[in-house]
């Protein structure tokens, strides 16, 4: 159980979160407390289950068994006179409206242009007019940089723009929680950059983010604490500090010495 | 000998023409009601209860496995000496849509599948419903690849429509049939019948390509200046109408 | 029973089998023997193949022409084809098929001779080369019982009759609108199928209240029970054998002739219940009265 160093309200609470695929188990019990405002890294090996994990804290995975909370809202189930009951789809949609998603391959709407793919989340499901929406989506791809690019479809912006838009896309929604999954890890070097840099300003206003990505820099730089999972458990679960210069365990020494 | 007389009377006569007519919405109509049948079927193929898929799989089974023929004699002869008796238009209609459904949910089907899973993971993240995910993000994305071969259906089934003569309803064919019998210029007559045919198929195809360019949209690469790019859209475009 | 089921069934052969229009479908009738000790009375240069009539029928009509239980060509014009192909030293052979490929196909010379029971008009007799030898009337067939209450021509108004696609009963029916338009009076309305076996199943299903076709037909269906004659004798005209040449024509006129003289056409026509025609047995041109 981690220390409590804030008196910051829990938005995330993940307790023993199990999952197998086939036969063999991805997550073997993940506990998890991520407070308003911290910036968590999450870092691991391939297949550690990392992603995976990431996924069902917006349910998108199911988890076999424990509880992820949400603000104190408990995901995927609801209490039916005292019993938890999984929830249909159409419910746990509107539970996923507090948790905002980038994916590693950005995953825009062709068919729109940045402009509508960021007014999406706020027409189809707040019921916002489409107007009214697209002026605050212009706003928000502003504040990403991209004014000038408000009329362009996905396709004909590069990746890192892309990545930028969708940002701003699950930013338009609000959220209480943004997760990032490999958002750089399918961009060119050089356009890394401009989206960690909409990352750095995000934690600086204060947003609560669980990334889970092999930037080392970002770790340092902007992370509040780092997350180490291997083979479906949290290994390390520390500082950035602490995590770079006195990991715990030997798996984290080992993974260090590969990727650094 | 042929008659450029007889040909030409043949291509004004009103008989062709009203009989094209009737191919026409007969086709049209046919499609228009097919389409969102099948696409119900697909959804149902789909679902996670396992009555619907029996249901929808077995309606999909026995449509495609038996002739267009048979299923039209069956519902406007048949099915009265069951107690269900339906006129003509309606016996027409509804054997050629129960029909073409079957056809489209496939094409339908592999529409949706070919939808890369993270466009509905994205949706689904930003906190859609599950039918908002389908309208807003599937279904859009599934039209720009299911266009060609719905096109193509649709021209199959303007010539498919010849089959209804069998229950009495007087489209192209019968009455070019009708037209012939004055004179006997059996070659003039379907010739004219034949150019009628290929100019509704052609119309189609120029009905289609306007259609693939819509859904295109957004998926031509280069410089956004609204400047409408043909070699962008679907290469399937350049397959023209069979 | 049995009857009204090969007819259909012939119907469902013909769906199939009279698309291909292929003309070694039917077997020719094993009565007809091959003519020895005599001269083919055409020759060569007139028939499709030398020393056989080759004649187009529309077997889908019992008792005229018809399907038997073993796929074989039967009825009144095959026992006639039978019996002038016998006098003209030549062997029969039938070929089933719809009736609107017969015109084209004679005048092409695909076959000899149609004998079909094809109504005599002058515009007809203009393209093919006719010999009129039979009067029958256009008579409506409908459901036992007679439940709309049809006994004549006027009690058609209104009411949904289904023919074999174009021929001489929609063109009866067309005449009939005209007159009953011209009276104030409700259409007929006309629903046409490929066979006449189509337009019964039709009947028979309630999805029209009568089928008009000649009455040869009609009082066949009704000696068969599920269905009585309502109207009779409308249009009467006689029916004409067709030719694409004129030797085989004349040849076959002469055979008329003989067979008119020795009595046969009396007694076939007595045994099948139909008219004979009483003018001359010869190619004909322009309008002849159905005497």
């Amino acid at each position: 159980m981690t220390v409590e160093k804030t008196a910051a309200p829990v938005v995330v609470e993940a307790r023993q979160v199990r999952k197998s695929y086939g036969g063999v188990e991805v997550l073997k019990g993940i506990d998890l407390t991520v407070r308003q405002g911290e910036v968590v890294l999450v870092l691991g090996p391939s297949g550690g289950g990392k992603s995976t994990f990431l996924r069902t804290l917006n349910h998108l995975e199911t988890p076999d068994s424990g509880t992820v909370s949400i603000c104190g809202e408990r995901i995927g189930y609801g209490d039916r006179g005292g019993r938890q009951l999984a929830l249909r789809e159409r419910r746990i949609a509107v539970q996923r409206r507090r948790t905002g998603m980038v994916f590693q391959q950005f995953n825009l709407f062709p068919n729109m242009t940045a402009l509508d793919n960021v007014a999406s989340g706020p027409v189809h499901v707040n019921g916002v007019s489409k107007a009214e929406a697209r002026l605050a989506a212009s706003e928000l791809l502003a504040m990403v940089g991209l004014a000038d690019k408000t009329r362009s479809y996905p396709a004909q912006l590069s990746g890192g723009q892309q990545q930028r838009v969708a940002i701003a896309r699950a930013l338009a929604m609000r959220p209480e929680l943004l997760l990032f999954d490999e958002p750089t890890s399918a961009l060119d070097p050089e356009m890394v950059g401009e989206v960690l840099d909409v990352m750095v300003r995000l934690r600086e206003e204060g947003m609560t983010m669980i990334v889970v990505s092999h930037e080392m820099g970002f770790a340092r730089a902007a992370a509040d604490r780092v997350v180490f999972i291997s083979d479906g458990t949290v290994v390390e679960d520390k500082s950035p500090d602490l995590f770079f210069s006195a990991p715990e365990h030997e798996r984290t020494r080992q993974f260090l010495d590969r990727i650094l | 000998m042929w008659s450029w007389d007889a040909f030409i009377s043949f291509l004004s006569n009103p008989q062709l023409i009203q009989g094209a007519w009737t191919t026409i919405w007969l086709t049209t109509v046919s499609m228009a009601l097919a389409l969102p049948l099948a696409v119900l079927v697909a959804l149902g193929r789909a679902s996670r209860f396992g009555p619907v898929r029996l249901v929808t799989g077995f309606y999909v089974w026995l449509m495609r496995g038996t002739p267009l023929l048979v299923q039209l004699v069956i519902i406007y002869t048949g099915l009265p000496q069951l107690g269900l008796r339906l006129g003509v238009i309606s016996a027409a209609l509804t054997g050629l849509v129960l029909n073409e459904a079957a056809y489209l949910s496939e094409i339908v089907r592999a529409g949706v599948l070919s939808v890369p899973r993270g466009q509905s993971e994205a949706a689904r993240a930003l906190g859609m419903p599950p039918w908002k995910v389908f309208r807003v993000v599937v279904m859009p994305q599934a039209l720009r690849v299911m266009v060609p071969p719905l096109g193509n259906s649709f021209n199959g089934l303007l010539k498919t429509t010849t089959l209804v003569s069998v229950i009495s309803v007087e489209e192209l064919l019968r009455r070019t049939q009708f037209a012939v019998q004055t004179n006997f210029r059996v070659l003039e007559g379907l010739t004219a019948a034949a150019l009628y045919y290929l100019a509704m198929t052609t119309l189609w195809g120029l009905v289609q390509r306007w259609l693939e360019a819509r859904v295109g949209r957004g998926h031509q690469t280069g410089p956004s200046r609204g400047r409408r790019s043909r070699s962008a859209t679907v290469p399937a475009l350049e397959l023209e109408t069979r | 029973m049995r009857r009204l089921l090969i007819a259909a069934s012939s119907a469902a052969l013909l769906v199939t089998v009279a698309a291909c229009g292929s003309e070694d479908s039917s077997s020719s009738p094993a009565a007809a023997a091959s003519p020895t000790g005599c001269t083919p009375k055409v020759g060569k240069a007139d028939l499709v193949k030398a020393g056989t009539l080759t004649i187009s029928t529309n077997a889908t009509l019992p008792p005229m022409q018809y399907l038997d239980a073993s796929n074989k060509i039967v009825g009144m014009r095959v026992d006639l084809g039978d019996e002038i192909a016998k006098l003209l030293c030549l062997t029969p052979k039938f070929v089933n098929i719809p009736f609107d490929a017969q015109i084209p196909g004679v005048q092409s010379g695909r076959w000899d001779m149609i004998d079909t029971g094809m109504f005599y008009t002058p515009e007809r007799a203009k393209t093919v080369k006719l010999v009129p030898y039979e009067i029958q009337g256009v008579s409506v067939s409908v459901a036992k019982g007679n439940p709309k209450k049809i006994t004549s021509e006027d009690d058609l108004s209104g009411r949904t009759i289904a023919v074999e696609a174009p021929g001489y009963e929609f063109d009866t029916l067309t005449a009939l609108n005209k007159k009953l338009k011209a009276a104030g009076k409700k259409q007929v309305t006309v629903r046409t199928f490929t066979t006449t076996a189509d337009a019964y199943q039709a009947l028979s299903a309630g999805q029209v209240e009568g089928v008009a076709i000649v009455e040869s037909v009609t009082s066949y269906y009704q000696k068969d029970g599920r269905f009585e004659t309502a109207v009779k004798g409308m249009n009467p005209a006689p029916l004409a054998l067709g030719f694409g040449k004129q030797k085989p024509a004349d040849a076959v006129a002469d055979a008329l002739n003989t067979l008119r003289g020795s009595g046969y056409l009396t007694k076939l026509f007595k045994k099948y219940g139909v008219t004979a025609y009483t003018g001359d047995l010869k190619v004909t041109t322009g309008a002849i009265s159905a005497k």
